[in-house]
Order: C-alpha cells, then sequence, then structure tokens
C-alpha cells in the first residue's frame, strides 16, 4: 500500500520552493558581480559597425568591440590616439597614419592596412546606407593606401583639413565583413559580443586579445527601456547599474543622477530670407521677446546653459566673448524695434508660423507654448504648430536651395515666415558641422544667405585645425549673432543614473558611446 | 461546419486584402521614410539616391505592384531599420504578444465572470457596490498611470516585484495585472447585466419552482446564458489584445508585436508595418472563427440553427 511519508513530502516541497524561487531571480542576477547590467533608452537597429556613428549602436559597440583610428576626447575635444599612434597631414589630400603593432581582432586575426581598407570600403559604399557614410563622409569618398604593415595613407580627393576628426567616427570592423552583419560584430576593442538576443538583450565579454590595458569589467548586459521612469527605477532598485538617458523629471537623487552636457544646441531658426524676418529689427525683436531665465531651471534642466551660438562651449571656434553679449528679456526693446520695422514699412503683422516637433527635447511642446506666449505678449502674430518629425522634416530642407526651379520659389512664398524649432547635435568638436549646414548658402538645411558669412565659412573650412581655424569660426560665430540669424536657446544636458556601486562619469559622449573601460566598480 | 469555416477564410481574405490595400497607400501618405533615416543634414542628392534605391521615387501603385508580386512569392519585404525580413520579426514578437493576451483574458474573464455573477445575486449589497466600484476605477483608470505608478509602488517602494523585462512569474504579475484592469473592469459590468437579466427570466423562476438547488440555478441555468454577452464583449477585448498592448509592452519592456507595429509606424518601416499587419489579421481571423465556435458550444439554439 502506498503511504505518504511526511518528511519526504516536505523535502521534496522544499526542493521545489527552491527550485522555484531559483527561476523566478532576475536573470540580471545571475551575472557574476564585475559585470554590470546598462539601461539604453532603445534598443540598436543593429551591431554593424558601419552603423557605429548612430547612438543607438554607437552607445554598444563604439570603443568597446570597434574601435577608431583616433579618438575624441569628450571632455576638451582633443584626438587621441587609439588604433593610430600617430597621424600627419602628409599632402592636401593625404593623411598619413602609423598604427599600433600587434593588434588582433577578436578572432584573433591580425588588424592589417588591408582590413582597414575593407572594413572603410564597406562603411563608405554607396550601395549601403551605413551611418558612418552618411553623417560623416557625405558627398566624398575616401582611399586607403597601404605604405607599409604598420602605416597607411589615407587620400581625399579634395583637401580636408579635419580629416582626423572625421576618423574618430569611423570604427573598424572585421575584414571582408558581409554586406550586412545584423547581431554580431568583431572588433579590436577590449570586449566582444558575447550573445544579441533580438528584442531582449546584449551581452559582452572580453576580448581576450585585446591590445590595451585589461579593465576590470568580465562584460556587459545592455537592455532597453523607452521609458525613462523605468531606466530609472531598475538603477535605483539594483537591477541595472547605470541609465544613460533619464529625464529630466526622474533625476531626482543628486546622490546617483548626474547631468551632462550632451551637445546639443536648441534654437528657433529664422528663415531670414522671408519678410518680415529680412528686417533685422523684427530678428532682434524676437530674440528680445524671449525670457530665457523664466524657462531655464522649469521646463528646462538648471544645469543647461543659455546659449548664444550654435556650437557648445568645448568646441574649438565656440566664441566665449558672446556669452556676455546675450539677448537681455526685453519686452519694451522688442515692441520698440517691431515698432521701428513698422513705421520703416515691414509688414510685422504677417502672420508667423512657430513650427516645433514633438519630443524633439524634453518639455518641447511646453516650451513652444511658453514662447508663442512671449511673442504674442509683444504684438507679434505668431501661430504655432506642433508636428510630427515626418511633417517638421519637410520645414527642415530648405526648398529654394540647391535646385532654385519656380516651383521651389513658389513652396516657400506659399509656406510663407517660418520659426522652426531646432535642436542640433554637434558631438564631433569641430564646427564645420554644424555651421556648414545651418549658415551656408547652399547648403540645403541652411535658412539663410550673407555672402560675407558664406565666404568666412568657407576659409574656416579649408584652414587646418589649430588657432588660426578656430579664429575663423569664431569670427563666424560672432557675424551670426551681429545679423541676428537664429533665436539661440539653450545648450542642453541629457542626465545618467549612475548606481553608487560603480564609479562612471557621463561626459558629452555619453549619448553616443559608453566606454566600458572607463567603469569600475568601487 | 466546413462550408461556414470555408466562407469565413474567402471573407477574411477579401478584407484583408482590402486593409492591406489601404495601410499600403496610407502608410505612404504619411511620408517618405528618407527623411527618417537619413541625417537631418542629408543632402538632395543623397535623399534622392536612397529613394531610388528603396523604390520610393517610384509611383504609389508601381510600388503597390510589385509588393503584390513581392507576397505572391512569399515574401512580405525588408525592414529598413532593422535590415531583416520584416516576417522574421514579427514572427519573433508574436509569442510574446499571445503569451501576455491569453493569460491576461483568462484571469480577467475568470475573475470578471466570478466578481459578476456574485454582484449580480444580491443587487445593491456591499459585495455588488465593492465589486462596481472596482470594475469602474479598473475600466477608467490610465494603462500607463497605472503601469508607472506600480512600478513605483511595487517595485521602488516595496521591492516585491521587478521592474520590468521577461522572466519567471513575478515579471508576468505587474504587465498582467496592468493589462488585466480594463477587461476585468467591462466584464464585470457586462457579466453583472446579463446576469442580472438572467437570474429575472422565466426559465430560471421556473428551474426554482421545480426546486432546483440555488447554486445550480446561478453556475448552471444562469451563468451559461449569461457567458454569451461575456463571450461577445471578451472576443472584442482579445482581439484589441492581440493586436499588441503597446503601453504595457512598451512601459515594462516586453517586446510584442504592439511596441513593434508603433515603433515601425514611427520610422515608416513599412516593411515591417504591413507584415504587422497581415500576420495580426490572420490572428483575428482565427479569433472570430474560436469565438463562433465558442457561442455554438454555448448555445444549442445558435447550433441548431
Amino acid at each position: 500500500m502506498f503511504r505518504i511519508n511526511l518528511r519526504q513530502l516536505g523535502t521534496t516541497a522544499m526542493s521545489v520552493a527552491a527550485l522555484m524561487a531559483m527561476a523566478l531571480i532576475a536573470p540580471g542576477a545571475a551575472f557574476a558581480q564585475q559585470t554590470i547590467t546598462i539601461v539604453l533608452p532603445e534598443e540598436p537597429d543593429s551591431l554593424d559597425n558601419c552603423n557605429s556613428a548612430r547612438s543607438a549602436v554607437g552607445r554598444v559597440i563604439r570603443q568597446n568591440v570597434n574601435e577608431t583610428l583616433i579618438e575624441l576626447d569628450p571632455n576638451d575635444s582633443t584626438l587621441k590616439p587609439r588604433l593610430a599612434t600617430s597621424w600627419k597631414q602628409m599632402d592636401a589630400t593625404t593623411w598619413r597614419f602609423n598604427l599600433r603593432k600587434g593588434i588582433k581582432y577578436s578572432d584573433g586575426t591580425p588588424l592589417t592596412p588591408e582590413a582597414i581598407s575593407s572594413s572603410i570600403d564597406k562603411a563608405l559604399n554607396p550601395k549601403l546606407d551605413c551611418n558612418a557614410r552618411t553623417k560623416m563622409f557625405s558627398g566624398f569618398t575616401i582611399k586607403v593606401v597601404k605604405v607599409d604593415d604598420a602605416t597607411i595613407d589615407v587620400v581625399t580627393p579634395r583637401p580636408d583639413p579635419i580629416l582626423p576628426v572625421r576618423m574618430t567616427t569611423m570604427t573598424i570592423g572585421a575584414p571582408n565583413e558581409p554586406i550586412r552583419v545584423m547581431n554580431s560584430t568583431v572588433g579590436t576593442g577590449p570586449y566582444m559580443i558575447d550573445r544579441y538576443t533580438a528584442n531582449s538583450e546584449i551581452v559582452l565579454k572580453r576580448n581576450p586579445h585585446y591590445w590595451g590595458k585589461k579593465p576590470q569589467l568580465d562584460g556587459a548586459r545592455y537592455v532597453w527601456r523607452k521609458e525613462s521612469a523605468v531606466g530609472a527605477a531598475m538603477v535605483k532598485v539594483g537591477e541595472a547599474h547605470l541609465a544613460t538617458n533619464i529625464g529630466f523629471q526622474d533625476a531626482t537623487d543628486p546622490k546617483t543622477d548626474f547631468p551632462y552636457p550632451n551637445s546639443e544646441t536648441n534654437y528657433l531658426r529664422i528663415e531670414s530670407l522671408v519678410p518680415p524676418l529680412t528686417d533685422k529689427r523684427v530678428r532682434q525683436a524676437l530674440n528680445h521677446a524671449v525670457d530665457r531665465t523664466a524657462l531655464h531651471g522649469s521646463i528646462i534642466p538648471k544645469q543647461a546653459m543659455i546659449a548664444t551660438q550654435m556650437v557648445i562651449p568645448r568646441i574649438a571656434g565656440h566664441n566665449h566673448a558672446l556669452n556676455k553679449q546675450r539677448f537681455e528679456y526685453s519686452p519694451e526693446k522688442a515692441r520698440k524695434l517691431l515698432a521701428e520695422a513698422r513705421a520703416a514699412g515691414v509688414k510685422v503683422d504677417t502672420p508667423i508660423d512657430l513650427v516645433c516637433r514633438i519630443n524633439q527635447w524634453e518639455n518641447t511642446t511646453e516650451t513652444c507654448e511658453a514662447i508663442l506666449a512671449m511673442y504674442t505678449a509683444v504684438g507679434l502674430n505668431v501661430k504655432l504648430r506642433m508636428l510630427e518629425v515626418s511633417l517638421w522634416v519637410n520645414y527642415n530642407t530648405h526648398p529654394n536651395k540647391g535646385a532654385l526651379t519656380p516651383e521651389a520659389d513658389a513652396k516657400i512664398k506659399e509656406r510663407g515666415p517660418v520659426l522652426l524649432g531646432h535642436m542640433h547635435d554637434n558631438n564631433v568638436g569641430d564646427p564645420v558641422f554644424s555651421m556648414n549646414p545651418k549658415y551656408a548658402c547652399k547648403a540645403q538645411t541652411s535658412s539663410h544667405c550673407i555672402p560675407e558669412l558664406d565666404k568666412r565659412i568657407q576659409a574656416a573650412t579649408e584652414t587646418v585645425a589649430g588657432p588660426q581655424r578656430t579664429k575663423l569660426w569664431e569670427e563666424t560665430m560672432a557675424m551670426v549673432h551681429e545679423n541676428v540669424l537664429d533665436v539661440f536657446l539653450f545648450h542642453m544636458v541629457g542626465f545618467a543614473r549612475v548606481s553608487p556601486k560603480i564609479r562612471f562619469v557621463p561626459t558629452a559622449a555619453t549619448n553616443s558611446e559608453v566606454l566600458l573601460e572607463q567603469i569600475t566598480f568601487k | 461546419m466546413l462550408p461556414y469555416l470555408t466562407r469565413r477564410a474567402v471573407h477574411s481574405a477579401i478584407a484583408l486584402l482590402g486593409l492591406l490595400i489601404a495601410v499600403f497607400f496610407l502608410a505612404r501618405l504619411t511620408g517618405d521614410p528618407t527623411d527618417l533615416f537619413l541625417p537631418l543634414d542629408a543632402s538632395r542628392e543623397e535623399r534622392a539616391e536612397f529613394a531610388q534605391k528603396h523604390g520610393y521615387d517610384r509611383p504609389a501603385t508601381e510600388q503597390f505592384v510589385h509588393f503584390v508580386g513581392d507576397v505572391m512569392e512569399g515574401n512580405l519585404g525588408f525592414s529598413l531599420r532593422k535590415q531583416r525580413p520584416a516576417i522574421d520579426l514579427v514572427l519573433e514578437a508574436y509569442p510574446t504578444t499571445l503569451k501576455l493576451a491569453a493569460v491576461t483574458l483568462l484571469i480577467g474573464i475568470s475573475l470578471a465572470v466570478f466578481v459578476g455573477a456574485l454582484a449580480a445575486y444580491r443587487p445593491g449589497g456591499l459585495f455588488d457596490r465593492m465589486g462596481s466600484t472596482f470594475a469602474l476605477v479598473g475600466a477608467s483608470a490610465p494603462d500607463f498611470w497605472v503601469a508607472i505608478t506600480a512600478i513605483l509602488f511595487f517595485s521602488v517602494s516595496l521591492g516585491w516585484l521587478p521592474t520590468s523585462g521577461t522572466g519567471g512569474f513575478l515579471f508576468w504579475i505587474m504587465p498582467v495585472t496592468v493589462l488585466a484592469l480594463r477587461p476585468f473592469g467591462l466584464l464585470v459590468q457586462v457579466m453583472r447585466g446579463a446576469m442580472l437579466d438572467a437570474l429575472a427570466s422565466a426559465y430560471v423562476k421556473t428551474a426554482r419552482a421545480k426546486g432546483v438547488g440555488e447554486s445550480t440555478v446561478i453556475f448552471v441555468h444562469a451563468l451559461r446564458n449569461a457567458c454569451l454577452a461575456v463571450v461577445t464583449v471578451a472576443g472584442d477585448l482579445a482581439v484589441g489584445l492581440i493586436n499588441g498592448a503597446v503601453i504595457v509592452e512598451t512601459v515594462f519592456g516586453w517586446p510584442g508585436v504592439g511596441k513593434l507595429m508603433i515603433d515601425a509606424v514611427v520610422q515608416r518601416d513599412f516593411a515591417v508595418v504591413q507584415a504587422s499587419i497581415m500576420v495580426t489579421a490572420a490572428a483575428i481571423f482565427l479569433m472570430n472563427v474560436l469565438i463562433d465556435l465558442l457561442y455554438v458550444a454555448l448555445d444549442p439554439r445558435i447550433r441548431h440553427q
């Protein structure tokens, strides 16, 4: 006869309970102590190294898995050696890079000039949509020529004085990598892809062949949560060690939540080619009417900085003198300027569209609504339009640039005067990536054309990096200010929540790369 | 039964075709993915090159003919963002959505039937008032607010549950509870109303007059008939859930088809939008057939018709 043994039953029940409890433990808890969990705001589109210039991809693989020849120091925008130990310009179109010796990929194959050439060819292949090409090498190709096993020449079709800066975004992948690499990539960095579970997590582990100093962390697990509050909560309760992008409203704990300059500047782009915005007095009035200090600390983080120009202070070419000449908030002055313009025959009552993009920065809607109220208060006839990105982008591309067709002219007249709410991100460290697209006469995303400024931008673009180039950029910033071409608002900040268990200082680069080698456990 | 199913399949195929045509053209009205895929400062030439490569420069009708040809060959297109076959992305996400929907409905319906039936047994009583109030709150509370509040309370303040992610039993509690609140709230009210009608009907009075026990009257005679209304509403709710629980999937980091679809719409990843809709429409067709079969099982009168 079958008998129930109570002791056995109890033991079995305890074992089952223990197994169930083990099954219920969070997956992250299974990691060794020296492995961290990082919460990202979005899943990478792919792990293809040719897309590492895209923030979502770069945060995982840039410098961790795939390294660049040269590294940009996010704190002072200086260039540091990485895979290349040194570089110099040989002639107007040739730059020579001396490679670090003895470097191997994580699969054990050596890094050779041929491998670098193959990787760059893939990244710049026009048949692919690699972000490396579309973001940093738009409009020209480069050719890698082997000099010897440890030296390469990079040849450009036209003089490019800032090629080393561009190369800070070009991560090097394995030679002959497949055209489309989705879930893995092989590089020379301190870590390699351990596994990628689509929609769920990416895990990195040590690269046994890494050439540099062994970092403290054994690896990292990346998960993604779209809601900032959830990412912040994960760090708070110990499920994760770092949430790279939490919202202003969730950064409530000064012990764990750190602001960092994220190289973004928000501003209102003035259509200075369309009346009444052609009139400088109207543009001055637009600037004097905005109470930036009222926005600062209320709907814009107090750690942000009131902006007077397009690029952030750490970029060589930022004109520091302008920060003392910012437009004071003076509705009286704005009204007076508008009255003067009206008296001179300018149709200041023309309806102006204030076009903002939903969620372009935190509290975009609130910012644009507040500015609308400020403009209405000084007597401007402004109408706010909050648009989704695909509609907003129609305003961003200027219709009468590039193709001066009658249709394009008709389109701009039909559109009327526009103030476009915008946020510009220059995390590369040179104003060329800001001033050319925003102010050059032929740039399709510029709404201005001042010939003298155009010449100055051209001169700065062609000048080799150094004091002269910096000076020329500073002058272009001053010209933009003198001509009152935009309504600058703030140099923005991001927030990261960092677990008290680790040491990590977020920088201006945190938005686009998180170097695991700089993170240590306390 | 077979002729009926065949008829339903033909009707569904026609509806699916209409839906696909509508989605194909409406999606293209929302804008060109070129603007979203390339950097904001990309040149006109780069935009033209991108559009040409992916066929966005061709007339929408020509793109549609091309798309239909691909579908006939079993190719639902390639995701622009993920650079993978769109159908693979959808089929990877769908099990998560189905599991979440199944568990949510099972719990929501079971609890709603129980609470609704008991509430109707003594209308105006304490249980009825409490149940109805809770149901009303559940049906009205916004998912997003409940989800974030639940995370802050149960995970951050109390530390009882994981904040988000997928895993063992504990990971299911908050997403399922948040997702089940609304169906539960609606179904309790439906169940209560249907049960009140059933309890007041002639056949229930006859059963009581014949001396049938009260539990048999409630759970056999009245409940079975009242369940027809619940099945109708639950079917509708189920369709909503297998479309993807976007908010719950987003907040709790559950990689379901709702989140995939919304991301694809925002990014103008047309192939993924189309593949998601085709798979979801097929799932809804199957769900409707199941609901019809359930009707037949619950009500013999329908079977005879």
